[in-house]
């Protein structure tokens, strides 16, 4: 699937020219120059094509790239591809380009972005020393390549470049020192906070440390005479709080700080900085608000309710965190709220004092705030609720309705089951199908009689929801009914009392017989439901039958035959599922591929592997979830390579499933995958639920981790948020690498818990290394 | 017992079929959006599964009604009268007006009209320059429901949100308490037709056009998809004839055989003379 070309857009003249090329890059060193001469093809796809060739010719073009990089300055194309085709090359460049002494600012300039755009740590030497050089092109292309380099090694550098005074480089290191992860970044960012030039721009980068100690400085501002700076400031806020969560699992910390660092007034005058903010700005402020606590803020909070969504879901979750004044003020917005207002608050109600405001909402013009109040109820737990919400059933939304009832059976109260039995007779369609389904989930014994009469009723809706009903039941009278209906002249009843026979778990003859005879019915939604019920009873004697409906006429059984077949253990049912996994029926093909990975039988994972590389997402993802029930080092490989699949929901599956998998291995795959600019958010998702191997795999992968790897395999320490997690954490500073040590130390000083502190400060006098005693002196200093 | 979450592949299977049947491209971000639209239909149909509900629509012989149904649960009909005006205006002065001139009644067809604000306001421009019985106007849309309003001509204050040309609205759209009220002789002009853009042989069964409307649609077709359907549209252009996309919509990354051009501030893609 990856590596196949799409043509779409290159038009023939193009294509022609891109034949030559490969025709002269299989030629090797004679058809070189030729190569090079591309490089100025007046097609972009072209010189694309060039590109990628010239990189892989690796050392071979290394050398007349580079001379071609010294020497040709004539052409902006032909020096931009020059540039790209030695970002790709597989040669050893940076060794090459390291040579590159005393040459114009211009070229030095190309070399410093080579260097960075290659993400080569051995390459932070030559750039530290390029960001002195006295052109500021050259020394803001190198801090923007250390930048792209990133980890501990670049910060001495960039601060420098920071404490410069030179705009230029002051203002590219502002940002990389941001993103650099390192405690030392925050004292120099702050310093420029009371710049005219730089307050801004080293605002916003405070804001993305991630770095609680960032906070203080931050709330600092919000007192300044500047509206701008204020709203920048909270933007920053904002950011700090939300990173902090991403990374660390909790958005605690960031609060406690703002709230203690921040002076008096500072809530008052993020509410004047409202006016005139943008949308952004405007959630950032509310956030800040939040953390701040100030009840001052509260009348502002409540008419944020009234804005634009996502200021006003800023708001309500600012409220959310408040408490006292707060929970007042909640409720009074939710009883005299409109539905706009009462939509956003519902989700967020909890408390039981808010339980008569609630049950005012179930009376709202507007159906959505109906059914989350009917939500909200279920959430509080109030159960004096049910008997309100049993007028609910009524309503003329379905939606609202199906949350009503859902409700009353969470809640339970003593006079549900008589007032299911009353609404049971309703005239009301809806509120009979509702009171059926509630009298059967509340399992009272007469409730059958009622359930037993509604199956006959002659509204097919009522006859439905009472048969559904019934395969609740564990009385054994719930089957006879179910049987009898089986038999029902309709074949919806039919299909749907065996479907119920299956549901409800009966494995007597008599069921037995029943479904053996209905994959014969003349109707195939009947044969259908009669398959799946087999299937979900487990009935092994029907191996045969079922393998009949493999030739069914209907598509549908056939699939469900195959399902059917996955849940019985058999010979025949498997020899049957391997004949329908080569099926030219997709369909078939896929449930016979799962049935497959249900049978855990090893020797099945050869033809799964073949089916991994399907054509089409779907097989592909569903072949995924069949491997994924093998412990297999081919299965693990599978799912390894599926993360990075061309498809979006085929890579997500697949970090599900090695999620999922309880290995060291597993683990391993996905910290190679938490850099990934495409999937790493989603492997450190998958990463951060806890399974008996996990730590030890983020603690294997610590002791190799660079850098940027070692920060984040930290965090997922943290985040993990076990005993054994953070003891991880505490041996983490003792290892050789020194990354996972600066890392573990950093986010041990974020955890700030009383050992933690005990540890920084005895590493901070006894640790080997220099830069890591000075690192947890000023962790401890914070 | 219901079972109706949407998993990851029942996501993939029921995506890759509403790809396959009406071109719409759902991706992992819309999968909460899909499981809102899925889930009522199928609860409603009496299904205690996604999956069912999934077999159904491909195998059922009566399944047709009930993805046409869905489909129209599905499609985004945001559209209102007068929106991005001034390229319409430059198709009928310098594109259709030029071919009335010359004797021709040029043939117009506006592909997924949704509820049919596009058409009609590009019959009200024909009007204004006296074109309007020289000029034969389709449009098309995959849904029914939205199609069913167009016809009948009733709309809401929201497709009034920008009324660009006040004059016209004036003259055809006639106001009242809950929206405006298309005058019928608009409606009238217009002949309306049920069809699905990834069907070729219904776009062939069109006829060929001098001019095709198809704005701001391609953005829910996934690349490939997006291509073949310009491609089942140049094929029905007559010779120099204009295809006219939304303004920020491109058609260079489909490596199309018509050639982008500029034609007072509008741009537009024709094809080649004979």
């Amino acid at each position: 699937m990856s590596g196949a070309r799409r043509d779409v857009g290159i038009t023939a003249a193009e294509r022609g020219r891109i034949d030559r090329l490969q025709a002269l890059v299989a030629s090797g060193a004679p058809g070189l120059a030729d190569v090079l001469a591309m490089l100025i093809d007046p097609s972009w796809a072209v010189r694309r094509e060039v590109i990628a060739a010239l990189g892989q010719l690796g050392e071979l073009s290394l050398a007349a790239l580079c001379a071609s990089l010294i020497r040709e300055r004539d052409d902006e194309t032909r020096i931009a591809a020059t540039v790209d085709s030695l970002v790709a090359s597989t040669g050893d460049v940076d060794a090459c380009l390291r040579r590159v002494v005393g040459a114009p600012p211009a070229v030095l300039a190309d070399v410093a972005q080579i260097l960075g755009r290659r993400r080569s740590p051995g390459s932070v030497p030559a750039l530290a020393e390029l960001a002195r050089h006295d052109d500021d092109n050259v020394a803001v292309a190198a801090i923007e390549g250390l930048g792209k380099i990133g980890g501990r090694a670049v910060v001495d550098a960039l601060v420098e470049a920071v404490q410069s005074q030179s705009f230029f480089r002051t203002f590219a290191a502002i940002d990389v020192l941001g993103k650099s992860g390192d405690p030392r970044a925050i004292a120099p960012l702050a310093a420029l906070l009371g710049s005219p030039h730089y307050a801004h721009e080293a605002a916003r980068s405070l804001g993305r440390t991630c770095d609680r100690a960032a906070a203080a400085p931050l709330a600092a501002l919000l007192l300044s005479p500047s509206d701008a700076l204020v709203r920048v400031a909270a933007l920053a806020l904002a950011d700090l709080r939300q990173r902090h969560g991403e990374r660390l699992g909790v958005t605690a910390p960031i609060e406690l700080a703002i709230r203690g660092s921040a002076k008096r007034g500072a809530s008052r005058r993020l509410v004047q900085c409202l006016n005139d903010a943008e949308a952004d700005e405007q959630v950032a402020i509310h956030v800040v608000l939040g953390c701040l606590g100030d009840d001052a803020a509260l009348p502002t909070l409540l008419r944020a309710l009234d804005g634009p969504p996502p200021v006003a879901r800023a708001a309500a979750e600012a409220l959310e965190r408040s408490s006292g004044e707060a929970d007042e003020a909640l409720l009074v917005a939710l009883w005299e709220g409109d539905s706009a207002r009462r939509q956003m608050l519902l989700p967020r109600t909890r408390h039981s004092r808010a339980t008569d405001a609630v049950i005012a909402c179930l009376n709202d013009g507007d159906a959505r705030v109906r059914r989350l109040a009917c939500e909200a109820l279920a959430q509080i737990g109030s159960r004096r609720a049910a008997v309100d919400l049993f007028d609910v059933l009524k309503d003329g939304s379905p939606a609202v309705v199906q949350a009503a009832a859902a409700a009353i059976i969470s809640l339970g109260h003593e006079e549900t089951a008589s007032l299911a039995r009353a609404a049971a007779q309703s005239q009301d369609t809806g509120v009979r199908r509702a009171a059926l389904r509630i009298l059967s989930h509340i399992g009272i014994a007469d409730a059958l009689d009622a359930l037993s009469a509604a199956a006959r009723d002659e509204n097919p809706k009522i006859r439905e929801a009472a048969i559904v009903g019934l395969s609740l039941f564990e009385q054994a009278e719930a089957s006879v009914v179910l049987l009898e209906l089986s038999n029902d002249t309709a074949a919806p009843t039919r299909g749907l009392a065996l479907r119920s026979l299956g549901d409800g778990g009966w494995r007597g003859p008599a069921v037995s017989e029943r479904l053996r005879l209905a994959l014969e019915d003349a109707d195939a939604w009947v044969r259908y439901y009669a398959c799946q019920a087999i299937g979900k009873l487990k009935l092994a004697g029907h191996v045969a039958a079922l393998a009949a409906r493999l030739d069914d006429s209907a598509g549908q059984v056939r699939v469900a035959a195959i399902e059917a077949l996955s849940h019985l253990p058999d010979d025949t049912a498997f020899s049957a599922l391997l004949g329908a996994a080569s099926s030219e029926e997709l369909d078939v093909r896929r449930a016979a591929l799962i049935g497959l990975g249900l049978s855990a039988r090893t020797e099945v994972v050869g033809l799964l592997l073949r089916h991994v590389d399907a054509e089409d997402a779907a097989t592909r993802l569903i072949t995924l979830s069949a491997l994924a029930n093998f412990d297999t080092p081919q299965a693990l490989e599978a799912l390894a390579r599926a993360a990075r699949d061309e498809d979006e929901s085929v890579r997500m599956a697949a970090i599900g499933f090695l999620g999922a998998r309880s290995s060291l291995d597993a683990t391993r795959v996905l910290t190679h995958l938490v850099t990934d600019a495409a999937v790493g958010d989603r492997a450190r998702a998958a990463l951060a639920v806890p399974n008996p191997q996990r730590v030890a795999g983020l603690s294997a992968a610590l002791q190799t981790a660079d850098d940027e790897l070692a920060v984040l395999l930290a965090a997922l320490l943290a985040r993990l948020n076990r005993p054994e997690a953070t003891a991880a954490l505490f041996e983490a500073v003792t290892l050789p690498n020194a990354a996972a040590r600066r890392a573990a130390a950093t986010t041990l000083g974020a955890l700030r818990t009383r050992e933690a502190l005990a540890t920084l400060q005895r590493l901070s006098i006894e640790d080997p290394d220099a830069e890591m005693r000075r690192i947890c002196a000023l962790l401890l200093s914070q | 017992m219901t079972d109706l979450e949407l998993t990851p592949p029942l996501f993939a299977v029921l995506s890759a079929l509403i790809e396959e049947r009406a071109g719409l491209c759902y991706t992992l971000q819309d999968q909460e959006l899909l499981a809102a639209k899925l889930l009522p239909r199928a609860a409603e149909l009496g299904f205690a599964s996604l999956l069912d509900y999934y077999y159904f629509l491909r195998y059922d012989a009566g399944s047709e009604a009930e993805l046409a149904a869905l489909i129209n649960t599905l499609v985004v009909n945001e559209t209102y009268f007068f929106r991005e005006l001034a390229p319409l205006s430059v198709m009928v002065t310098e594109v259709l007006a030029p071919l009335v001139r010359a004797g021709r009644t040029p043939r117009v067809w506006c592909a997924a009209s949704s509820t049919g604000e596009e058409p009609l306001t590009l019959s009200m421009l024909l009007d204004q320059h006296g074109l309007l019985g020289g000029v034969e106007l389709v449009a098309s849309d995959i849904s029914e429901v939205a199609l069913a309003k167009a016809r009948a001509g009733e709309y809401g204050r929201r497709s009034l949100r920008q009324v660009a040309a006040p004059a016209l609205a004036s003259k055809w759209l006639i106001e009242h308490e809950r929206g405006v009220l298309v005058r019928p002789e608009l409606r009238q002009s217009i002949r309306w037709q049920q069809l699905n853009l990834v069907n070729e042989d219904a776009i062939v069964a069109l006829g060929s056009f001098d001019l095709i409307l198809c704005r701001n649609v391609l953005i829910y077709f996934r690349d490939s998809t997006a291509a073949r359907v310009v491609r089942s549209l140049a094929n029905q252009l007559r010779p120099s004839g204009v295809l006219l996309v939304g303004v920020s919509e491109s058609l260079m990354r489909f490596g199309t055989s018509l050639v982008c051009e500029e034609l007072a501030g509008t741009f537009l893609y024709r094809k080649a003379a004979a």
